[in-house]
């Protein structure tokens, strides 16, 4: 349990331009804090997603990724997120037919200007990868 | 002389913004002048009274355009003080006081904040709105400001100023638009609902705000002590309010519903109770939320009186109501929720007094009749809640509909955005990454070591220089920013900074400025991302280090591509001769651009027997104008045959007695008009004292009376069939009814709900001509017989004798034409069957956000006007025809365009590309092809707005957006992994 | 979708009353062509022709006991630059069928003027297996389909459930006839419409056919159900994953075989994979080692990603390993999953979306992440409550 405390889990946090990172923008405005191995990554609209940069980061040394773009009916581009929503479910039932933790993928709407949500999705995620342990995959050489 | 070309826009709601934004991108200069102190602080319609709560933050962007492009002048704290002269030459007068935090050259850094010695009720004298979550909005409490001056000496770049001079100005403007701001019922008007009499009251607009306007959550309704209430009461005030103190659009009953909706989706063991009087969700999709809150178990009230009582110490309030029956009820909630309406315009009688404007008789300004927003002085225009209570739509659509008849009272553009500096070809050249960070005038040294960082961002691979700079968001650092890159002799940049969206234009001026295209940049937000939200200085380092690495990364992989252009034939289609369509027609062709009008029907001016004498009139009006007018086409009995191309470019076989004739356009207007339902039972057709509302007036024009008529409403409406308010119905049997009346006939009125709306309240006057109302249930329609007596309507067990039994028949689309239509333009039908306005999924009424976007060619150049749109009164399909043409204008005249993203457009690797047309399937602008020829997909520029809808569905990367390759995303998410 | 079919004479086998029906249509004009597996002159293989010469068709099989080539690519090289102006009947297995069918939705294949003719299918032999013998295989291949033993067959086919009428225009049903027939089944009004020019009136009731399929039907998916439950076992997790992957050699057959994967050069061979070498090191930094060639696991896994809901478990990439990983197994258990999560069937309808294409409004609300408000990383047990509840 104590190893479990000290792994500082690797947390890529995949954020939409619009309502997911500006969710940040908030929560900056607000001065509101998260861990520090939460790193953001944006793509356009979640809906420019490609399932490779899910399962990617999940091999190369990521514990876990989080997605986050607008609510439904917020999208900038209308349908942007409902897609997303369908590529994460093809990823998270591949990862959980394989056994690879889909627990490892989160996907929750922010919006804009949900500083409080979006920083509490960082955190909640990062204690949940930290219960979950480290990613096996990230040190395996053979994949 | 010739006419102003500026425009004065007073007051800030959304018509106004719409306004001022159809005018900056027309080529017009305007100023703007808002009441309050900072953006939003004057909250219009849509943010006082947000029937949704959802993110429509990008709604905002235009106007940070627009100031940065510098054809708006806005002013704070402003005043109107004098106007003389006439239409095209006014000359204004009007004081302001600017912002104390001139957001230009504000950095966000809060230092003003923390020096600042007074706190009150736990923050600063000097503190940031949180509500108007877009912008950078400090504001100071002065009344317990002590003026010590800290702030300002502590301002890295002098944004702060505590005491801003107060200024006169003048300016010589070619029109005027009002667009004074929404005006909440005040507690006092909502005594009787017990509001800041109990903590258990609270407006729906408050629940929203708290929502932050975004997303709903339990937080919002949480009780003072920290409970979630289980049993809620959600009422719509104006249905139970005194008269005159507030005024109803359609919007109340929708948003009630769908706040309950809502707070069964949260709180589903809970107990919530919507009291109104009537639905009145008017208009195309509705009347769905209504059902769906039954399904969600949510019990609907209709009561004839409420009231509120509180009680002492608890957090609980009785509701006192009484019902249809007059029988009374109370009923105690924990929280009751008041759904309020709008109070007539406080500052009416000043604008009067200054530019001569009227008022109606309930206050709100008066406009002309037939016009969307002409007062009654020339060149002077009032759009949205100001002329009275209307929807959010109706609001932004008055906006784009102002532009048409704003213009003609214009002179020549006076405002082009300046062309961007010329790029460097930096193809041949090798890779040279340099990485520009900011310290934002100290604030980042302070949290983190930048020197370190620096050093050890030198040590990357590929980066060839490494600098700290000043800032890159004031003027004179962007200037030296630009230099700084220049001098350092680099081909692609990472910045970090902060990028919030409103800043990305500047740091694409930097860069542009030295010369180098903005797609081989990177903007890093630093701020956001890792200097406020994190406190260990060593991680802060590590992720800064991993951030800078990702775009290195990615900036090495990118590649230089100019905006690409598409032309844009300078020509109009209209499809369909009514009203509609003869007004986009003559407003387009009015400003210069050749219009064709295709009419099926063998004369032009569509359904004129259902119009009034006047509205008749108004339309042979039209109908000469439009034949007259040297640049309007019209072919009667005819079709269109063929339809290939897209926005700006459509190619178009037009079917004519005479042939086909081919036709080049830009855009296609879709006013082909919609039906009356033909009713079925009721005796009609069978007996010839049943009739529709129509054939009542033309038995009344003729001067036919009798003593006894009964109404039944909602026949066609709500209904399996057609499931939704025709929204007209009830507006024009309540005008008939009283007429009727007036003529001495006893009219009794068989309802479901009253669902009258607009700035007349037609239900109070014909309860007040002495109408007879009885209700029926939803699903029980009254029966008609004939008898010895004549006609009979039952109702359960009340039997109401009559000698005309009159249907209020609703409007339905005409399925097969539009049916047709819509796949000769790939132009979507919304759910009812009536064309669809704006790409919107979400089972809205085209939700505010997408109204406002400021993307004219969303719907791929087509718009859909009057009744092929929604059922729409005459004045309304007057109103869509004209938002319409305004939209249609601000793009028409562009010749060659660039896409709204200018350079940062999708595109596609040909030799990648097997043609499977995933991309084109999914793309939400139809701003994809497929080359028949080379079976490879292609983008038409123009009408892309880089979602990357494109690229995710594409499994080899052919697809890809200009700034985001695929080459690029793994190496920059490899990088973020260190 | 039809309860009646014709009923075709076939006292001397299966093949051959097809091979004389298609002789038949062939010149009777119904058809222009044929596209049919065939033997090749060196008697160990099957290739399709695109046969038009009838008396060409001796060597011709409509069940051969090896699939070397995916018929559906066969049809999508036919047709991926649209339809023909001549009616062109491919021969193929229900799984080629299919693939056809998602080939078409991705515009790589035209149907209008191509009929799809399938005949029920009791699997084929393992590539390799025949190879080793191919006289001795074709007998066994006989011998077993004959008694629809599945057993020699490859292990996909030996837990296939799609074996018998897919959306295919016209089919064979050879299950639950009477000796010494088959039936002859529309399966749309194009096939239909090929019958009537054959004069073969639809009076042939289809009970026992559909009643043996069913019955079938059922066994299989017991037993896929059972041999997925057992493979899961022996795959699950990083550990048996990797394991069972460790031998592949990054030949990309898999990929290249594939009928459904379409494009003209594969993501996982393009330049976004293609790094400097800073980019392995690093990455073997982390790890401590890196595999070469890299990007194995992310191949499989995202392959799967892009294809496996069009995935038809046809088991041609099994056949192409030149390193026995039962990459079809694994992969027929993916598709299965990831399209019951859409309830999208491969190649069940040419009407139905393809999965990414599409969406609701209102589904997959389980892969969003529920949030509590309260949550301020505080309060964690508590919230966990709270989300439980919720």
């Amino acid at each position: 349990m104590s190893d479990k405390q000290e792994f500082e889990p690797r947390i890529i946090y995949i954020l939409c331009s619009w309502c997911g990172s500006g969710g940040g923008e908030t929560a900056a405005a607000h001065h509101l804090h998260y861990p520090e191995n939460v790193r953001p990554y944006r793509v356009n609209c979640t809906g420019a997603l490609p399932t490779v940069h899910i399962i990617r980061p999940l091999i190369e040394g990521a514990d876990g990724v989080a997605i986050s773009g607008c609510h439904p009916g917020d999208c900038h581009y209308n349908d942007g997120n409902f897609r997303a929503r369908r590529r994460v479910a093809l990823v998270k039932s591949i990862l959980d037919t394989l056994d690879l933790e889909p627990e490892r993928v989160w996907f929750r709407y922010v919006a804009h200007g949900e500083g409080r949500r979006f920083v509490d999705t960082a955190t909640e995620f990062n204690d949940h990868i930290k219960k979950l342990g480290p990613n096996p995959l990230k040190t395996r050489s053979d994949t | 002389m010739s006419n102003e070309s500026t425009v004065l826009i007073y007051g800030t709601n959304l018509g106004g913004y719409r306004a001022a934004y159809a005018l900056g991108k027309s080529g017009h200069k305007f100023i703007l002048l808002n009441r309050g102190s900072y953006v939003d602080e004057m909250k219009y319609q849509a943010l006082a009274q947000l029937p949704l709560d959802f993110c429509w933050i990008c709604g905002h962007m235009p106007q940070r355009l627009f100031k940065a492009l510098g054809a708006m002048q806005d002013c704070y704290n402003a005043e109107l003080l004098e106007v003389s002269g006439e239409a095209g030459h006014f000359h204004v007068k009007f004081k302001k006081r600017d912002k104390v935090v001139n957001n230009f050259a504000c950095t966000e850094c809060d230092q003003c904040i923390e020096v600042c010695p007074v706190e009150v009720d736990g923050h600063k004298a000097i503190r940031v709105i949180p509500e108007a979550g877009w912008e950078n909005c400090y504001v100071i409490d002065f009344e317990h400001c002590t003026r010590c001056g800290k702030c300002e000496e502590v301002c890295p770049t002098g944004a702060l100023k505590v005491e801003r001079p107060e200024e006169v100005l003048e300016a010589d403007v070619g029109a005027i638009i009002l667009a004074d701001t929404f005006e909440e019922p005040s507690d006092e008007d909502l005594r009787d609902f017990a509001l800041g009499q109990s903590p258990s009251v609270i407006r729906n607009s408050e629940v929203a705000r708290r929502s932050l306007l975004t997303n709903f959550v339990r937080d919002s309704v949480r009780l003072p002590s920290g409970k979630i209430p289980q049993t809620f009461g959600i009422v719509v005030t104006p249905h139970f309010n005194r008269p005159g103190v507030e005024y109803e659009n359609y919007n109340l009953s929708v948003s009630a519903i769908y706040r309950a909706v809502r707070l069964k989706d949260v709180l589903p063991q809970a107990d919530v109770t919507v009291f109104l009087h009537d639905y009145r969700g008017t208009g195309k999709g509705h009347y769905r939320w209504y059902q769906k809150a039954l399904d969600a178990g949510v019990r609907v009230e209709r009561a004839e009186t409420l009231k509120i009582v509180p009680e002492d110490g608890a957090e609980q309030v009785t509701i006192h109501y009484t019902s249809a029956d007059g029988e009374a009820h109370t009923h105690p909630v924990e929280l009751a929720i008041l759904v309020t309406g709008q109070s007539p315009p406080s500052q009416m009688a000043e604008l009067s007094r200054l530019t001569g404007v009227q008022a109606d008789e309930n206050g709100f300004c008066r406009i002309r009749l037939f016009s969307c927003c002409e007062t009654d002085v020339d060149g002077i225009f009032a759009v949205g809640e100001l002329t009275g209570p209307k929807g959010n739509p109706e609001t932004v659509w008055e906006g784009c509909a102002a532009l048409t008849e704003v213009l003609k009272y214009l002179g020549e553009k006076n405002f082009k955005p300046a062309p961007g500096p010329p790029l460097r070809d930096v193809s041949e050249e090798p890779v040279r990454v340099g990485v520009f960070i900011c310290r934002c005038f100290g604030l980042f040294d302070e949290r983190i070591d930048l020197s370190a960082l620096e050093e050890r961002v030198q040590a990357l691979p590929g980066v060839a220089h490494v600098e700290v700079i000043e800032g890159c968001c004031t003027g004179p650092t962007i200037k030296a920013t630009a230099e700084r890159i220049k001098e350092s002799g680099v081909n692609r940049v990472v910045l970090a900074v902060c990028t919030p969206l409103q800043k990305k234009g500047k740091y694409n001026k930097a860069v542009m400025m030295a010369g180098l295209n903005p797609l081989l940049c990177e903007y890093l937000r630093f701020r956001e991302d890792v200097i406020q939200v994190h406190t260990d200085r060593d991680k802060m380092l590590e992720k800064s280090l991993a951030l800078i690495r990702s775009g290195v990364e990615k900036v090495r992989r990118g590649m230089a591509a100019g905006p690409p252009t598409d032309s844009f034939t300078p020509h109009a289609l209209v499809v369909g001769g009514g009203l509609a369509g003869l007004t986009a027609a003559h407003e387009i062709a009015t400003n210069g651009f050749p219009v064709v009008l295709v009419e099926r029907e063998e004369r032009l001016g569509g359904q004129m027997q259902y119009l009034t004498d006047e509205q008749r009139k108004y339309v042979e009006g039209l109908i000469s104008a439009v034949e007259n007018a040297d640049n309007i086409t019209c072919y009667t009995q005819a079709h269109l045959a063929q339809v290939e191309g897209y926005a700006g470019n459509y190619h178009v076989v037009v079917e004519t007695p005479e042939g086909p004739v081919p036709v080049d356009t830009g855009v296609i207007i879709v006013a082909t008009g919609a039906r009356e339902y033909r009713p079925e039972g009721f005796l009609y057709g069978q007996d010839p004292g049943v009739m529709t509302q129509a054939e009542l007036q033309a038995k009344m024009r003729n001067g036919e009376v009798v003593g006894r008529v009964a109404m039944i409403q909602c026949v066609g409406s709500r209904t399996a069939e057609v499931p939704y308010c025709s929204r007209l119905c009830c507006n024009q049997a309540l005008r008939n009814a009283i007429a009727l009346r007036e003529q001495g006939s006893e009219v009794t009125v068989f309802y479901r709900d009253i669902a009258t709306y607009g700035k007349v309240d037609y239900y109070r006057l014909a309860q007040e001509a002495g109408v007879k109302f009885v209700r029926f249930p939803d699903d029980h329609y009254p029966d008609v017989r004939r008898n010895g007596a004549g006609l009979e309507v039952v109702n359960g067990k009340q039997r109401v004798q009559a000698d005309w039994v009159v249907l209020s028949t609703g409007v339905v689309p005409d399925a097969e034409n539009n049916q047709a239509l819509s796949q000769l333009l790939n132009h979507p039908l919304d759910y009812e069957g009536f064309f669809s306005s704006d790409i919107s999924n979400y089972p809205y009424e085209e939700a505010i956000k997408k109204l406002t976007k400021p993307f004219e060619l969303a719907s791929n150049g087509i718009f859909p006007v009057g009744l092929a749109h929604s059922p729409r009164s005459f004045e309304e399909t007057i109103l869509t025809a004209k938002d319409a043409a305004g939209r249609v204008l601000v793009v028409i005249g562009k010749g060659k365009m660039p896409p709204p993203g200018k350079m940062f457009v999708a595109d596609v690797y040909e030799s990648l590309c097997m043609g499977c047309g995933l991309c084109v399937d999914v793309c939400p602008y139809n701003a994809r092809y497929i080359d028949e020829f080379k079976k490879v997909a292609r983008v038409r520029p123009f009408l892309c707005d880089s979602c990357g809808s494109c690229v995710a569905i594409c499994p080899n990367d052919a697809s890809y957006l200009r700034d985001f390759m695929g080459e690029q995303s793994i190496a920059a998410l490899d990088a973020l992994l260190e | 979708m039809n309860n009646k079919g014709a009923i075709l004479p076939a006292e001397d086998g299966v093949e051959s009353a097809v091979i004389g029906w298609l002789k038949e249509a062939l010149s009777k004009k119904v058809f222009d062509a044929l596209l049919i597996p065939v033997e090749v002159p060196a008697g160990d293989s099957f290739a399709y022709l695109l046969l038009r010469n009838p008396a060409l068709l001796e060597n011709a099989s409509p069940l051969p006991p090896v699939m070397p080539v995916q018929g559906a690519k066969a049809i999508s090289r036919l047709t991926m630059r649209g339809n023909g102006s001549k009616r062109v009947a491919a021969i193929v297995r229900p799984c080629e069928a299919r693939a056809a069918i998602e080939l078409t939705k991705l515009e790589q294949a035209h149907l209008d003027n191509l009929w799809l003719i399938t005949v029920d299918c009791p699997g084929v032999l393992p590539l390799s297996d025949y190879l080793e013998d191919p006289v001795a295989g074709a007998a066994r291949f006989a011998e077993a389909s004959q008694r629809w033993d599945r057993a020699p067959m490859r292990p996909v086919c030996q837990i296939c459930h799609h074996f018998s009428m897919p959306a295919s225009d016209l089919h064979i049903g050879t299950l639950g006839s009477a000796e010494g027939t088959v039936f002859v089944i529309p399966g749309s009004p194009k096939g239909e419409r090929v019958m009537e020019n054959l004069g073969m009136p639809l009076d042939a009731a289809l009970d026992d056919w559909a009643a043996r399929v069913k019955e079938m039907e059922e066994v299989q998916r017991e037993r896929r159900r059972q041999a997925h439950t057992d493979l899961k076992a022996g795959i699950a997790g990083p550990d048996g994953l990797l394991d069972v992957f460790s031998s592949c050699i990054n030949c990309h057959n898999c990929q290249r075989v594939c009928p459904v994967c379409y494009c003209r050069q594969c993501y996982f061979e393009s330049a976004a994979l293609k790094l400097p070498p800073e980019n392995y090191l690093a990455r073997a930094g982390r790890k401590g080692a890196l595999r070469f060639p890299p990007d194995t696991l992310l191949f499989h896994i995202g392959r799967a990603s892009h294809m496996v809901l069009s995935c038809v478990s046809c088991g041609t990439c099994e056949d192409a390993c030149p390193m026995s990983i039962p990459v079809a197994q694994v992969f027929s258990l993916l598709a299965d999953r990831a399209q019951e999560t859409f309830g999208y069937v491969a190649g069940r309808s040419l009407e139905d979306p393809l999965p990414l294409v599409a969406y609701e409004m209102d589904e997959l609300h389980q892969v969003e992440q529920p949030y509590v408000e309260t949550y301020h990383g505080l309060q964690i047990a508590d919230c966990e409550q709270e989300v439980q509840d919720a």
